[in-house]
């Protein structure tokens, strides 16, 4: 019993001597610091926004129908005479909240799968990870426009249909990181004293995992807006008059020439918030693993 | 080895294949609303409706139908299509050609593009340049293929009106608009890809860089053009082609909404727009097809990898 | 170096060489449906519409001006009690496989169209026909169930496309006609090319040598294939983008005022519009004017919650109604709704006018109390679980060429598109007798009565009609809006240099 309980502590100072260390090269890093400003910058949009929004996002003024930029509209108006900054504003909130719930959804279902292929392995693993292959051969875009068209628009859908798509690239990291670290010694130490699989896994491997986990989740979180405002676009995300900034986009391409502010924000804003979580996981990644270098293709 | 890594792969292409046929089919089925009602529209009558999903074998139980679909599949006889009253193959096969011509002309711009740009930034390491290459290449992937197309589109076509913006014309009927209508949705593709080889050259260049030989022959007072020729782009270059060639089947997958902005008849929006016609068919056999590509490729780099580096395993 | 120049040299020739080889007279055009399948006796769409009528001839065609114009048939006439119809056809027609085109070919198209077990979509659109019958080879009789007047017109349909006797399924991927042009290529998701028929039977037809109809159901892709001269027509040009197309040099505009008619259909088997009076306050409460300029950006007109535009020679002209918000509570109080009432409002996303004439109606209504709340939905799950079943929603259809088709088959009892289960017996019987009525002015009256009824009791509000709004460049000749926006003219254009 005391050997096991020395062999954890263990594990747990070395986990808060690298903590110190990630913190300071994290601090360092531009990347980084440049990622976080972006991110909490759109958080803190997608939480007080509707207490800072200048006009009703949904509320027609027929008579200042595309307004140019002023004073009183400083991202001008849209067809409807709708102010397009609180509109951007509002938007915020929904791809956040939807890249967070996804993110957390595919972080729970990844997590587990990932854990137990790994962990178990045999048959298993087998059975996960070729319904993984399964999901993962069927291109990202066309799965969720898929879950979409059966299941229906709307915040629940969308989270859904991103969380389905992106699952089980989750799983393979975690399976991948579990296979490489199983045959450790604290591992085999921890089975050799008879703990269960269940404790061996949340307390032993999962705490060896959080790092590579942290940083696929945080790029799955710009994946995630990029997915769900593609669906947008495609009419498959949310209905009007949601203020979607993909729905935003796909709407002022009718405008483009007459009111180019209308298509302009709404893109800004998406391209945006994508390299903030971009650049926030890559300098974890950096952090973590100065020797890896990101190679990752767009729209994965 | 690599003999029994394919066969084992082999097997689990099968395996996937099957449940992806099974996913799809129920997924189809999902799908709100009526086949037949939304063939015909509102001009439907009743017994025009009944003859309708009778003739398309819709009133049968679902499992029925799936047996008798994967069977013909299998065969390569994918069945007539719901809506277009022709057999879903020569929906789909024209289609999956012109989206390899616009992934291939992607593919060389990529080379041609990114892999001079990676070198550079390799030799000129952590230099401004380098980083201006960088941001670059990022926003490539951080701004999403809707919003990249759309503002080509507006530039080139709208603006400058020196490039169609949406089309296709068979290369029988000329080289040049057959081309002119390719380069914006292949520019456009080239971006989603443009960072990866960028950065994978990049890192091949500093690696070979920092190796000995490569110093040995720069003290041997070697130009350095010489050694980038000789040496660095060939040490650096073979996986970057050789993983780019292998990503035909991802690209193919991901052009969809390419293919949506630029109105390009490729295999993704003959899907896309299977999907809201509610043509089961194409729908079903479209995506089983495109899996069919991605799982092959991957199989093909794998093998690719196995071959030239002996020392990965795989389990 | 010289090695790299004389090629780029070569490759220019090769260019601009393969540049100019396109064909010197061939018009282009586009559409955002594109066809499913060739064959007449199917299609909804108006991609069909546009390849279809290049390749098949019908007995008469309706040009743009909604003259009838002989084709296959030369000349026609009906009996004393207009319940039988004769037409002649013309000689030496032949379809383009070289067979003859007679009679029999001509009863094998109507009788196809008719028959329930092919299942065409024009069975119900083709007039009363009872039978038709070839008196000998170049003689078609029909004869009609009821007396109509105006059945000519019918036959000018899409679904009246000719075809040979015994034509059938492969008709819709190799049609088989006697058109003007023949199928040359057929990109499924990208366009079709059409070449001219050399043995057409009229040596002035087709006005060029190729057509190439291309697919863009995107109206940003349409407008700037237009002004980068990839588009030598623009078919439909959305009201939001006009703006535009009159900035391109030379672009030629016309604006038909009666595109189609987009009536919130008010279902009358349940309260609240089982009442007329609370269907008439709804109508009171309509600015009609202020909704097209809001609704449809002022591309449009005003219309009186009926079926039959201006142009249209029954057409009843009294003032466009007032907006009355004192009558129009009046009349709910009366019905027993003086709080105004709630209920959901649903408009397809199809084309972003349904939602805002949605919109606009549910802000003019706002002040009596009457609380819609408007639902957005895709096309697709509007027409499985709305169309036909909602309470309230927003239609859209196109106008027909007769005073009859655009009345008897949707608001007659047992009309086949009655989405408003709406039935006036007195209604029913003015149509019915129009339909039979030769005498011009008497059949003029009943259709006047018809439009008085829908106006007051109707269960539809129609407070506009769309325009129709084509654009083509200057070089092109001979072209015209269609009001009913069908597009057999296509026929008739040609090309300037």
């Amino acid at each position: 019993m005391s050997g096991g309980m020395q062999i954890q502590e263990t594990a747990g100072l070395r986990f808060r001597q690298r903590l110190g260390q990630i913190g300071a090269e994290l601090r360092s890093n531009p990347t980084f610091l440049a990622g976080t400003i972006i991110v909490l910058l759109f958080l803190f949009l997608a939480a007080v926004g509707p207490y800072i929004t200048p006009h009703d996002p949904l509320a027609f003024d027929f008579r200042a129908r595309f307004s140019p930029p002023s004073s009183s509209h400083l991202f001008g108006t849209d067809d409807y005479g709708r102010d397009v900054l609180s509109r951007v504003i509002t938007g915020a909130r929904i791809s956040m909240l939807l890249a967070l719930y996804s993110t957390i959804f595919c972080l729970l279902v990844g997590t587990v799968l990932g854990l137990i292929a790994g962990y178990f392995g045999g048959w298993a693993d087998e059975i996960l990870m070729r319904l993984m292959d399964t999901l993962l051969s069927i291109p990202a875009l066309l799965l969720g426009l898929l879950i979409v068209a059966s299941l229906g628009r709307g915040l629940t859908n969308v989270m859904l249909a991103v969380g389905v798509v992106y699952s089980p690239r989750i799983a393979r990291v975690v399976r991948g990181q579990v296979l490489a670290i199983k045959e450790e010694q604290f591992i085999l130490a921890a089975r050799s004293q008879g703990e269960s699989s269940l404790y061996i896994m949340a307390r032993e491997i999962l705490p060896n995992v959080a790092g590579p986990l942290i940083v696929e989740a945080s790029l799955r979180m710009g994946f995630a807006i990029l997915l769900q405002t593609s669906l947008s676009f495609l009419g498959m995300g949310f209905s009007p008059p949601t203020p979607d900034w993909g729905l935003m986009v796909n709407e002022a391409r009718y405008f483009i020439f007459d009111a180019p502010w209308t298509l302009i924000f709404p893109a800004i804003a998406i391209g945006l918030t994508i390299t903030g979580f971009n650049l926030f996981g890559d300098g974890i990644r950096v952090a973590l693993d100065p020797t890896r270098v990101r190679v990752s293709r767009g729209e994965e | 080895m690599i003999a029994r890594l394919i066969a084992r792969r082999a097997i689990n292409l099968v395996i996937t294949l099957f449940l992806i046929s099974l996913i799809v089919f129920a997924v189809t089925q999902l799908l709100p609303g009526d086949v037949a009602q939304m063939i015909l529209g509102p001009y439907a009558t009743p017994d025009n409706l009944a003859v309708l999903r009778t003739r398309l074998g819709l009133d049968r139980p679902a499992m029925a139908q799936y047996l008798e679909w994967l069977s013909g599949f299998l065969v390569g006889d994918w069945g007539p299509s719901f809506t277009m009253n022709r057999p879903t193959r020569d929906l789909l096969l024209p289609p999956l050609s012109r989206s390899l011509e616009l992934a291939g002309l992607a593919l060389l711009g990529v080379v041609v593009v990114g892999i001079p740009l990676g070198i550079l930034a390799g030799l000129k390491e952590n230099s401004v340049v380098d980083h201006l290459i960088s941001v670059v290449s990022y926003s490539g992937i951080s701004v999403p293929a809707f919003v990249a197309g759309s503002l080509f589109i507006l530039l080139f076509a709208g603006l400058l009106r020196v490039l169609p913006g949406s089309g296709y014309v068979p290369i029988s009927r000329g080289l040049w608009p057959w081309l002119r209508h390719l380069i914006l949705p292949a520019a456009t593709t080239m971006l989603m890809l443009l960072d990866y080889v960028i950065r994978m050259t990049r890192v091949g260049v500093v690696e070979v860089m920092k190796s000995k030989y490569i110093r040995t022959a720069r003290l041997k007072g070697l130009p350095l053009a010489y050694i980038i020729r000789r040496h660095v782009l060939r040490n650096a270059l073979l996986p970057t082609v050789t993983v780019l060639a292998m990503n035909m089947g991802w690209l193919v997958g991901s052009m969809v909404i390419v293919e949506m902005v630029f109105a390009y008849p490729g295999i993704g929006r003959a899907i896309v727009s299977a999907i809201t016609t509610r043509d089961l068919p194409v729908v079903q056999a479209g995506v089983l097809l495109l899996a069919l590509i991605t799982c092959l490729s991957t199989l093909a780099a794998d093998v690719a990898y196995a071959f030239l580096n002996p020392k990965i395993r795989y389990t | 170096m010289a090695r790299p120049i004389r090629w780029t040299m070569l490759l220019c020739v090769l260019l601009v060489g393969a540049s100019v080889a396109v064909t010197a007279s061939e018009l282009r055009i586009s559409t955002p449906t594109q066809p499913t399948t060739l064959d007449p006796a199917f299609g909804i769409g108006m991609g069909e519409y546009m390849v279809n009528g290049l390749l098949y001839d019908k007995l008469v065609l309706l040009n743009a001006s909604m003259e009838l114009v002989p084709c296959i048939a030369t000349s026609w006439e009906a009996s004393d009690t207009a319940d039988e119809w004769v037409f002649y056809l013309r000689q030496g027609v032949q379809f383009t496989d070289g067979s003859t085109l007679d009679a029999h070919d001509v009863v094998y198209t109507f009788e196809r169209v008719l028959n329930p077990a092919v299942g065409s979509p024009g069975r119900g659109t083709l007039g009363p026909i009872a039978q038709v019958i070839a008196d000998d080879d170049y003689t078609v009789r029909f004869v009609l169930s009821v007396p109509y007047a105006e059945f000519p017109v019918h036959l000018a349909l899409r679904w009246g496309g000719i075809v040979p006797a015994g034509a059938g399924e492969s008709l819709s991927h190799t049609p088989l006609g006697s058109g003007p042009f023949t199928l040359k290529e057929w990109i499924v998701g990208s366009h079709i090319r059409v070449e001219a028929n050399p043995n057409y039977w009229d040596p002035a037809v087709p006005g060029v040598n190729a057509i190439v109809v291309k697919f863009l159901p995107d109206a940003i892709a349409e407008i700037i294939a237009f002004e980068t001269g990839e588009l030598d027509i623009i078919a439909e040009v959305p009201g939001d983008l006009l703006t535009r197309v009159r900035r391109i040099p030379g672009a030629q505009i016309e604006e038909v005022a009666s595109g189609s008619w987009i009536p919130m259909i008010m279902r009358t088997d349940n309260p609240p519009f089982d009442d007329p009076r609370v269907r008439l306050a709804v109508k009171y409460a309509i600015d009609r004017q202020a909704l097209v300029d809001i609704a449809l950006g002022g591309r449009g007109i005003p219309a009186n919650d009926h079926t039959i535009p201006p142009n249209n020679p029954y057409f009843l002209d009294v003032p466009v109604r007032e907006q009355d918000y004192g009558m129009a509570r009046q009349l709910l109080e009366d019905a027993g709704y003086a709080d105004g009432f709630e209920m959901e409002l649903v408009a397809s996303m199809d084309r972003p006018t349904r939602a805002r004439v949605a919109l606009a109606i549910q802000q003019m209504v706002a002040p009596l109390g009457i609380k819609f709340n408007v639902t957005t939905m895709s096309h697709d799950i509007y027409i499985a679980q709305v169309y036909r079943q909602g309470g309230a929603y927003i239609g859209w259809w196109g106008f027909r060429p007769t005073a009859d088709g655009n009345l008897y088959p949707f608001f007659t009892c047992d009309g086949s598109w009655n989405e408003y289960v709406y039935c006036n017996d007195e209604l029913d019987a003015i149509l019915d007798e129009a339909r039979g009525e030769l005498d011009l002015e008497r059949r003029t009256a009943l259709y006047h009565r018809a439009q008085e009824i829908l106006m007051e009791d109707g269960p539809a509000l129609i407070a506009a009609y769309t325009s129709w709004i084509g654009a083509w460049h200057p070089h092109v000749k001979n072209f015209a809006v269609h009001p009913l926006t069908w597009f057999d003219h296509l026929r008739w254009v040609t090309i300037e240099n």
